[in-house]
């Protein structure tokens, strides 16, 4: 110690005890800091919890889509959109590097429950980006809604999901969102086409039981019988299902002047492949979904039946909607479906939303209240989104409420607009 | 480090060394307390570890054993209760899953708190093991599951289930179009019923709807009305039903299979998280036996490295106490021993606050006052010296002084030790060589008295010269008792006697002189004394008979009394011991104070006068040396007028009856077996006239030769059986003929008895070359015992004993009274004394006989003597 220029140092160190308790103080000091280094800078006061990421940990999002029912067609494209995005926003929410944890629903109920049941029993995972089929949303929802997640939706439409006509659906979860249209908007606008447009007083209507199919032919028969139709038959198919020709002829049987079959592809092409060998089905009008009808089974159906009606909730349109279906391709190579851009809107929706509420800690970590973040979800209006001008309800409907009617005939190479229906 | 050192440096030893020890004992203590929290550690980390591990593998056997079970039971139901019927199959199946699927949760459950230890944990979370994944997946199961048999209850259930319902409408429509139907009705419900079975069997909705497109045609044919309006309802009711209940049927078995696809995508799910569970435990138990081990290498480097740590500090405060304590005292002692060895100049360099500090400077001022004190003692030193020198040449011329007296006192010794054993030399040779020509003279002399030529001056001439010859033989054998007790050469000759006869005897021999004399003897028992006794009778003997002579001679009236008593007995042990006390008392004139004192000492006479003549003044001198001998004291009182009383004790072994020695009592008239050759060496004629006397007539060849060189010629021409030889001779003496004897082969083992006179001047060295010794004047007992001894001859004896009945004296054989009578005749005293001392030790009941002998032979009154044996042989005739 003497070899320190005491002179130098402050009056209260110039004593030699004072330094050695200075030194004592410094080092129990410099021990304390290292001990509080782990705790949390700002408590979690989320009533729900928070979804706190480490420094230098990932945002882990759940993905539940359709990768091998079904629907895996629009599986593939919901898929495919999230990774554009993740694309645009460098794969990072917050600054955070994003995980994806994806999971296959099946396009079944018991599939998204599953898948739920894997995504909740990840508390790191932030939010989730699904369903592909409402079917499996229904059951997921439940899951994860009780677990204090959200959800989010750029396919779903079944209005049970959120609400039929104004009033909370059956397999209403308050954690689901969906950017997608209500079909409550799609079963009207076909029945209201079917007999007001086409003036077919009769019709038929084939569905496989899921949420979607079931929940849309409900629809149409409600609002069919409600402006004075007949609904002759309603039957149901299995998903899966390859004979249909029992169930035409039961549709011919009934005397049915129209189809109404909102379907997925499979049994959809199922369905209008054996038609094409009945030939009374000629003078009967099929309308179906866009979920049949889409970009890469048009040679097919032009193939099979002269023309076809089928419901589209929206018109993606504009430049933003026409770059993002450039780049899908040049991305995919393929052309995107109907649900890109309400899948696109989906994911920047819950990033920003994510973003918005996350508090990012002074130790680097990040905190993501649950239940802020269904709120931030449930607050969202006006978003200018590719699919339209999109404003969250109390269901958690955000999609546009509008639908259209498209006919495609053998001789289109692309489908027309007929009929379009804006609530 | 300056503090600590000054803290340090003024320390006591004791509180370094407290200090140090506390030290390496604390770092023992951190080195024992750290090795057993570790092993303690690692033993509860191991158990703990190891518990929970095995906890965890158990719960997920367990869970995996139950998942399993449960999902058998859930196919066997489905496989079985088509065909066993709902209930059945519910009970003996489905009942069984719940059980399983409850047991699965709480596993699950208790799988999930066991795997919260953070260390368990996180290894799950590490291995992407989703546990909760797991406990929703088996909670959905259950749900899955209970749903799954409502909907089979719904659908299966006897009599009130949708199948049933559906079966009995089928049924009934069957009925009735059979019964009532067309035909095609027939032909179309038939094939709608191949549909319907067609769908049960395969659960595809396409049968079910061909067989509505038959019901839609037997519909159609009712509208044709082949039927009643009433059946027609009735059928249409009845196909609406049918339909109904199909519908509901197909809505349920989609579901149903719904479930069953979320069954598989369960198992899709579960299935990896169990396995990887069960993979997990697996290779856990592993890591953690490799942590334990891992553990347990890093707990003994640990203790090795902090019992490193504590030799090293071991060795520092070694190497400090050294420093501080041992250098120092070794310094100091490397002082210390400068200074023992005389360097004062030493320096004492030492510093410390401790002792060795004090002791230090202790040395530093004790160096400097020894230095002084040196300094002083060397002047002291130098001044003693001097004087030192001084004194030491007066030790010197003392030493030499006293070297000069011890020569001087050590020749003067020597010298009279040479004078001493010339005296004692001279001495027995004079009595020697004076009683041989003393002999000759009283013989001659009583010779010539008895010539009755001698005219009477002549006659008065030689009594006076054989009386005294006789003083002068008696005073001859006093000065040789003398001489023999003051050279120490004087041996008690222990034997037994019978202590009544032995005075008896005496009190024989004294009467006649007191008879002479005219006075009273008398001998008192004052007790009961001992019967037996084992003593030197003879000298006992020579001292009572010399106090009682004394006592006569000087009593000229009254009464000489001999008392005895027994003063004190001994017999403990078996050992009998009595003390005997002798009293002589006398009523003669008594003597005075002073010559009391006298009369002890040799040549000194006390009482009258004319009696002090009469002896050689050796008497009682003699007697008191012998009773010292004998360990006892010779007291005397004496009243001038009123006479004079002598006593003393004696302590003798008593004799128990039956023990009686070897009796020589009987005469020896010759011996056994062939005759022995002895050969007699001896310059002496009449000590070989003697020998050849005794030994001839019992039977011996006596050879005899004068000297050693003719003794041995004798003994080469007729080989003796034994030899009889003196000492002292001419020409060869006893000696060197007994060596040249020795050396020729024939005589080695020929007993040779050496005989001689000078016994004071004998050496035992000089006697071992002989086989045996008997002294000189030779007694015929003790040659006859040593050639019974070396002949190994028994004696045949003359069984005759000859009693005085006068006197009550016991006479010796005829032979020896006739050998006596010779003897006297020729006046050899000192052969008569020889034969004597025979008869006496061949039988002590003829020593009344010899002492009156002898008495008489003092007195020269051989005329007595011949009396006596002339008494003796006449008895003996008789």
């Amino acid at each position: 110690m003497d070899c320190l220029k005491m002179k130098y140092l402050p009056i209260f160190l110039q004593n030699k005890i004072n330094i050695y308790i200075f030194l004592a103080v410094l080092f129990l000091l410099s021990v304390l800091t290292a001990c509080s280094e782990g705790a949390d800078a700002v408590q979690c006061i989320d009533p729900a919890g928070c979804v706190q990421i480490p420094k230098g940990g990932v945002v882990k999002i759940g993905v539940i889509q359709d990768l091998s029912g079904g629907a895996s067609e629009y599986g593939r494209v919901q898929l495919n959109a999230l990774n554009l995005v993740m694309e645009e926003r460098g794969s990072r929410i917050a600054g955070f590097p994003v995980q994806l944890v994806v999971t296959d629903e099946g396009c079944t109920e018991a599939g998204g429950k599953n898948a739920a049941v894997q995504i909740v029993s990840d508390p790191q995972i932030a939010a989730v980006f699904g369903t592909t089929c409402s079917g499996a949303a229904a059951s997921a929802a439940k899951v994860l809604s009780e677990n204090d997640y959200v959800m989010i939706s750029g396919s779903n439409s079944a209005p049970s999901l959120t609400s039929v006509y104004g009033e909370k659906g059956d397999e209403w979860y308050n954690g689901y969102f969906r950017t997608t249209s209500n079909d409550s908007y799609r079963g009207t606008a076909a029945a209201e086409f079917a007999l007001k447009d086409m003036d077919k007083k009769i019709a038929a209507t084939i569905d496989d039981g899921d949420s979607y199919t079931a929940g849309a032919a409900e629809i149409f028969r409600q609002e069919f019988i409600a402006i004075g139709g007949t609904i002759a038959l309603s039957a149901t198919i299995d998903k899966g299902e390859e004979n249909m020709k029992p169930v035409l002829q039961r549709i011919l049987n009934s005397g049915a002047e129209l189809v109404y079959m909102p379907l997925f592809s499979p049994e959809g092409l199922a369905i209008i492949l054996e038609m094409k060998e009945l030939p009374e089905f000629k003078n009967i009008v099929i309308l179906t979904s866009n979920t049949v009808v889409s970009e890469m089974n048009y040679d097919i159906i032009r193939r099979s039946i002269d023309k076809i009606y089928f419901t589209r909730s929206y018109e993606a349109a504009g430049d933003a909607f026409s770059s993002l279906l450039d780049s899908y391709t040049n991305r995919y190579g393929v052309p995107g479906a109907d649900t890109l851009a309400t899948a696109y809107d989906a994911v920047h929706i819950l990033f920003d939303a994510i973003e918005a509420v996350s508090i990012k800690q002074t130790d680097g970590s990040l905190l993501i209240p649950k239940s802020g973040l269904r709120t931030e979800l449930f607050s969202l209006k006006n978003y200018q989104g590719v699919s339209g001008v999109l404003s969250c309800d109390q269901f958690g409907d955000m999609g546009v409420k509008s639908n259209r009617i498209m006919m495609l005939s053998r001789e289109m190479s692309e489908p027309v607009e007929v009929y379009s229906f804006t609530l | 480090m300056n503090r600590i050192a000054d803290f340090w440096w003024r320390l006591t030893i004791p509180k370094k060394l407290f200090f140090s020890f506390a030290l390496l004992l604390i770092l023992l203590a951190a080195i024992v307390l750290t090795a057993i929290i570790s092993l303690l550690f690692i033993h509860q980390a191991s158990d703990r570890i190891l518990a929970v591990e095995k906890e965890i593998q158990t719960l997920v056997w367990e869970l995996d054993r139950n998942m399993l079970e449960a999902r058998n039971l859930q196919k066997d139901f489905l496989l079985k209760y088509p065909r066993i019927g709902f209930s059945e199959a519910k009970s003996e199946y489905a009942d069984q899953v719940l059980p399983h699927i409850k047991k699965v949760l709480e596993i699950t459950g208790r799988l999930k708190s066991s795997t919260a230890d953070p260390r368990v944990n996180q290894i799950i979370v590490d291995s992407n093991i989703n546990m909760t994944l797991y406990l929703s997946s088996a909670e959905r199961f259950s749900e899955t599951f209970q749903q799954f048999i409502e909907l089979v209850t719904s659908l299966s259930l006897e009599d009130s289930g949708l199948e049933s319902r559906f079966s009995l409408v089928s049924d009934q429509l069957v009925e009735t179009i059979r019964n009532n139907g067309t035909k095609d009705m027939q032909i179309n419900l038939a094939a709608m019923q191949i549909y319907e079975k067609n769908y049960f069997l395969t659960k595809k909705r396409p049968y079910m709807n061909s067989a509505y497109n038959e019901a839609y045609k037997i519909k159609t044919m009712l509208k044709n009305d082949t039927v009643s309006l009433e059946l027609n309802d009735y059928i249409l009711s009845q196909l609406d039903a049918y339909e109904k209940l199909a519908d509901q049927i197909m809505a349920i078995n989609s579901k149903l299979n719904g479930i069953l696809n979320d069954f598989d995508l369960q198992i899709k799910t579960v299935n990896p998280i169990s396995h990887a569970l069960v993979q997990l435990v697996r290779t856990e138990e592993q890591n953690t036996r490799q942590a334990i081990a891992s553990m347990y290498l890093n707990s003994v480097i640990l203790i090795g490295g902090i019992s490193f740590l504590a030799v090293l500090i071991a060795v520092g405060i070694a190497a400090l106490l050294n420093k501080s304590i041992t250098l120092k005292i070794i310094s100091l002692t490397h002082v210390a021993t400068e200074l023992a060895n005389g360097n004062y100049q030493v320096p004492v360099d030492i510093e410390s606050g401790d002792e060795i500090g004090t002791l230090a400077s202790g040395f530093g001022a004790m160096r400097k006052a020894v230095k002084n004190k040196i300094e002083e003692l060397e002047a002291e030193i130098q001044n003693r010296r001097t004087a030192e020198m001084k004194i030491i040449q007066l030790n010197r011329e003392l030493e030499e002084r006293v070297k000069e007296r011890t020569e001087e006192l050590k020749s003067a010794k020597e010298a009279a030790e040479a004078a001493n054993e010339a005296k004692s030399i001279f001495l027995a040779n004079m009595s020697h060589e004076l009683r041989t020509p003393l002999n000759s003279i009283l013989g001659y002399a009583q010779i010539l008295k008895k010539k009755e030529d001698s005219d009477t001056d002549s006659i008065r001439g030689l009594h006076i010269i054989e009386n005294s010859g006789n003083h002068l033989l008696t005073l001859i054998n006093d000065i040789l008792d003398i001489a023999k007790i003051e050279a120490g050469k004087l041996e008690l000759q222990y034997s037994e006697f019978m202590l009544a006869g032995f005075i008896t005897q005496i009190m024989d021999i004294m009467h006649v002189r007191a008879q002479k004399k005219g006075i009273k003897i008398e001998y008192k028992a004052l007790n009961p004394l001992p019967t037996r006794v084992s003593g030197d009778e003879r000298r006992l003997r020579q001292i009572i008979l010399n106090l009682l002579g004394n006592a006569v001679k000087f009593t000229d009236k009254g009464t000489v009394t001999l008392e005895a008593e027994v003063v004190n007995g001994n017999q403990d042990a078996g050992y009998n011991e009595s003390l005997i006390r002798f009293h002589v008392r006398d009523t003669g004139c008594g003597m005075r104070d002073e010559e009391l004192n006298r009369i002890f000492k040799k040549f000194e006479q006390a009482g009258i006068k004319q009696k002090q003549g009469e002896g050689t003044g050796l008497g009682l001198s003699i007697s008191r040396q012998l009773v010292d001998l004998m360990g006892g004291e010779l007291v005397v009182k004496s009243k001038i007028g009123k006479g004079t009383h002598f006593w003393f004790d004696i302590l003798f072994p008593v004799i128990e009856e039956g023990q009686r020695p070897h009796d020589y009592s009987m005469d020896i008239i010759g011996y056994k077996g062939k005759k022995q050759n002895l050969l007699i060496i001896d310059d002496n004629e009449n000590n070989r006239m003697f020998l050849t006397d005794l030994l001839e007539p019992l039977g011996f060849i006596i050879i005899s030769a004068p000297n050693g060189k003719e003794g041995i010629q004798a003994a080469k021409q007729d080989i003796p059986d034994l030899i009889l030889m003196d000492l002292v001779m001419p020409v060869m003496s006893g000696y060197e003929a007994v060596d040249v004897l020795r050396q020729i082969p024939e005589f080695e083992t020929i007993p040779i008895i050496a005989i001689s006179a000078s016994v004071m001047i004998l050496k035992p060295d000089e006697l071992s070359r002989f086989d045996d010794f008997v002294p000189k004047p030779v007694s015929p007992i003790t040659i006859l015992s040593k050639l019974e001894k070396f002949l190994q001859l028994q004696w045949e004896y003359k069984n005759k004993e000859i009693v005085s009945e006068d006197a009550g004296l016991v006479f010796p054989s005829l032979g020896t009274l006739k050998q006596l009578a010779e003897i006297c005749e020729l006046y050899n005293y000192r052969a008569l004394e020889t034969a004597l001392l025979e008869v006496e030790k061949a039988d002590s009941r003829f020593i009344p006989f010899v002492e009156l002998i002898r008495q008489h032979a003092r007195e020269f009154e051989m005329g007595e003597i011949q009396s006596i044996l002339e008494k003796g042989i006449s008895r003996n005739n008789i």
